[in-house]
């Protein structure tokens, strides 16, 4: 199975969520089958980083692929599930 | 402690309207909150809803627009505005989240009223507001109380004035002419007016370390005293009271006050106080309260001030005792001085009274002794002391005959050399009866009797007359030691045959006549060259006196050489084995001895 991980960085929000997208677009031509992007060390994410995460999940599933979020924090926790979304993302906590 | 209710604090920030200044923005405001005291929660909770209305009204605006936000904080709330210049927007009546879970917009004002209490929108003409609130979910810091603070500033201020004016005051009393006792006396009794107490005790450490004397103490007038003794206005209503025990030891450490000088603490105590019955304090009255304060210079404790209550219990005041430690300390310290400058002004007296008398005894002295072609004579004295009471003369008489006299005053410095004087004076105004040494004697102990007698001191005397021709001695002596003559073969002792001076004024005083015929030499002393008491191996002793004096006589020594060799045997014999004393002593040689050449400096005297 053709995996890939990618860490999120800090902070993921409007100033820096477009910047990141963009890489993370490039950095995944190979069409993974599956994606995890690591979340330990996001310490804060707002609804511009939920939209891109939500971006992502959309393509990969479009691809036959599946996104997976590892051990996002409490804040990040709370925010996902404040937006319903945790029915939406596969979260793993390791 | 109280909250204030109006906004106490506020920030105000004017940014670009881009996502990056805005971020910049949201991270001051969140420093700002941290810095008043909000929780990591509560920050990351305003980030969010920050992130997101700033998101919305950076998106909305133009880039040349600025927006503005504006932080306040309440005791209960925290308000933030966010205000921009753009067209603005419509603001949902309900905020919802997007019907499709995946939609990647639609969240934000969501969010922003899921986590705010209250949201308002108010859109304008080219001016919109965003009005957030949230309850404080940490408390602010209480408040300082300014009136409360500044009662507390203003008592402490008043009581350092009054600390410090009091201080001054007592540095002036200490300068006038008082005894330290007086001075601490007079200090307790003002220290209880400002204290609020009702009683102080100070004891001072003795100059061995060894014990606490009571050096003074003042009190109220308890209830009953007073109603015993009613004080007029304007009285003072302290007293002094005086104990039974005016030391205690300071190994003591059952009794409060010898504890707290010991730990070097401050012992307090009360009703409840287990007070031994030898403690001074419970003497006080039978419900007392208050602590004991070692009072130290330097690291070192010279004393105690306990200050108190006449009730089971005391809670005084923060000012009342800063008053009563610092005064306290201070008196401490200026007694303390006060005493070492009395102890150090004292030790000058003593010295210098006791140069005056030396002064007094060596002009009693006379120059030189009278030698004549029958008699030499040859003296000496030796003060150990700044002075002692030891006088002597060699007097030549109108009739060519010889007075010498010898004694000693009892007692040192200047009163023994006051006697000494009158003693001489008389002496020099009764030569008329030199020729009768007992009249003399007589004489001069009726007249100095009454002083003497006052004084409780008295005088020995030896008188030694000696005719013109040399041949006839006539001595009288008032409890002196004996006089010695010598042969060459044996010592001969003449001694006591009349009380001391100004022991008796009935008692009759005889002289003893003795011819002189085959005597080479004879000794005056005083006490201090000989000791009977000493062991015969041990020092000058008496019998080795008699051999020197022998032994002289053997060798035909002038008296000056016999003087100086007895004076280098008391010396050694001071030096070796025993303390050091006066010695006077007169040497006269007569026949062999009488070959030697005159000499000057027939008298000699030494200070040790």
């Amino acid at each position: 199975m053709n995996a890939t991980a990618i860490i999120a960085p800090a902070e993921l929000c409007s100033s820096t969520s477009r910047q990141w997208k963009e890489r993370i677009t490039k950095d995944l031509t190979e069409q993974p089958q599956e994606v995890s992007i690591d979340l330990s060390k996001t310490r804060f994410i707002d609804s511009s980083g939920l939209g891109v995460l939500l971006s992502l999940n959309k393509t990969l599933r479009a691809q036959g692929g599946v996104l997976k979020l590892l051990n996002p924090s409490s804040a990040v926790t709370q925010l996902i599930e404040l937006t319903r979304l945790h029915r939406v993302f596969e979260i793993v906590q390791a | 402690m109280s909250y204030a209710s109006q906004v106490t604090e506020g920030l105000h920030i004017d940014f670009p309207a881009t996502l990056e200044d805005a971020h910049e923005a949201v991270s001051e405001i969140i420093s700002w909150l941290e810095s008043h005291r909000q929780d990591r929660d509560e920050c990351g909770t305003w980030e969010l809803v920050l992130a997101e209305a700033t998101t919305n009204a950076v998106t909305h605006s133009s880039s040349e627009q600025t927006l503005q936000i504006e932080a306040s904080c309440s005791a209960s709330h925290i308000q933030i505005r966010i205000t921009d210049h753009s067209q603005g927007f419509e603001w949902p009546e309900e905020a919802c989240l997007p019907e499709d879970d995946e939609n990647e917009h639609g969240r934000g004002i969501f969010i922003i009223e899921s986590l705010t209490d209250h949201c308002s929108y108010l859109r304008g003409r080219g001016k919109n507001v965003l009005d957030l609130q949230r309850q404080r979910k940490t408390a602010p810091p209480p408040t300082e109380d300014l009136a409360a603070t500044l009662d507390l500033m203003t008592a402490e201020v008043s009581s350092c004035y009054e600390t410090l004016a009091n201080i001054f005051s007592l540095c002036a009393e200490a300068a006038r002419d008082v005894s330290p006792e007086e001075l601490a006396s007079n200090w307790l009794r003002q220290l209880l007016e400002i204290s609020g107490a009702d009683f102080l005790a100070l004891r001072m450490l003795t100059p061995d370390g060894a014990l606490l004397e009571d050096i003074a103490n003042a009190a109220r007038l308890s209830k009953a005293e007073n109603e015993a003794e009613p004080v007029e206005e304007n009285q003072s209503q302290a007293t002094t009271r005086s104990f039974s025990i005016p030391f205690i030891n300071l190994d003591r450490t059952d009794l409060i006050e010898s504890r707290a000088v010991t730990l070097r603490q401050d012992q307090w105590f009360d009703g409840s106080s287990d007070f031994h019955q030898d403690d001074p304090l419970s003497h006080w009255s039978t419900s007392i309260s208050g602590v004991a304060h070692p009072l130290e210079i330097g690291g070192e404790v010279i004393g105690v001030l306990t200050v108190g209550v006449f009730c089971d219990h005391w809670e005084p005041k923060a000012r009342d005792i800063n008053v009563v430690r610092s005064l306290g300390d201070f008196l401490g310290t200026l007694l303390h001085s006060l005493r070492r400058r009395d102890d150090a002004n004292h030790s000058r007296l003593i010295k210098r009274e006791l140069q005056i008398a030396a002064d007094i005894q060596r002009s009693l002295l006379p120059d030189e002794l009278p030698q004549s072609a029958t008699l030499q004579c040859a003296g000496h004295l030796t003060t150990a002391g700044e002075v002692g009471g030891d006088f002597m003369d060699g007097i030549a008489l109108a009739d060519d005959g010889r007075l010498f006299v010898i004694a000693d005053v009892m007692g040192k410095g200047v009163p023994a050399a006051l006697f000494a004087t009158a003693f001489r004076s008389l002496l020099h105004s009764h030569l008329d009866l030199a020729a009768q040494p007992c009249e003399l004697m007589r004489c001069l102990n009726t007249s100095l009797f009454a002083e003497l007698d006052r004084a409780e001191m008295f005088i020995t005397v030896e008188l030694a007359w000696i005719s013109a021709d040399g041949f006839t001695l006539r001595t009288c002596n008032a409890g002196h030691g004996p006089l010695l003559l010598t042969d060459g073969q044996q010592v001969t002792e003449i001694g006591a045959d009349g009380p001391p001076l100004g022991i008796s004024v009935e008692e009759p005083f005889t002289h003893q006549e003795v011819s002189l015929k085959g005597i080479t030499h004879l000794l005056l002393h005083t006490d201090g060259l000989s000791d009977s008491t000493l062991p015969e191996d041990s020092g000058l002793s008496r019998d080795r006196l008699h051999q020197w004096l022998i032994n002289t006589s053997v060798e035909g020594i002038d008296a000056w050489s016999s003087r100086d060799t007895l004076r280098q045997m008391h010396h050694d014999h001071q030096d070796n084995a025993r303390a050091q004393d006066d010695a006077t002593f007169v040497v006269l040689a007569r026949e062999n001895a009488l070959l030697s050449p005159p000499r000057n400096q027939t008298l000699t005297h030494a200070s040790r």
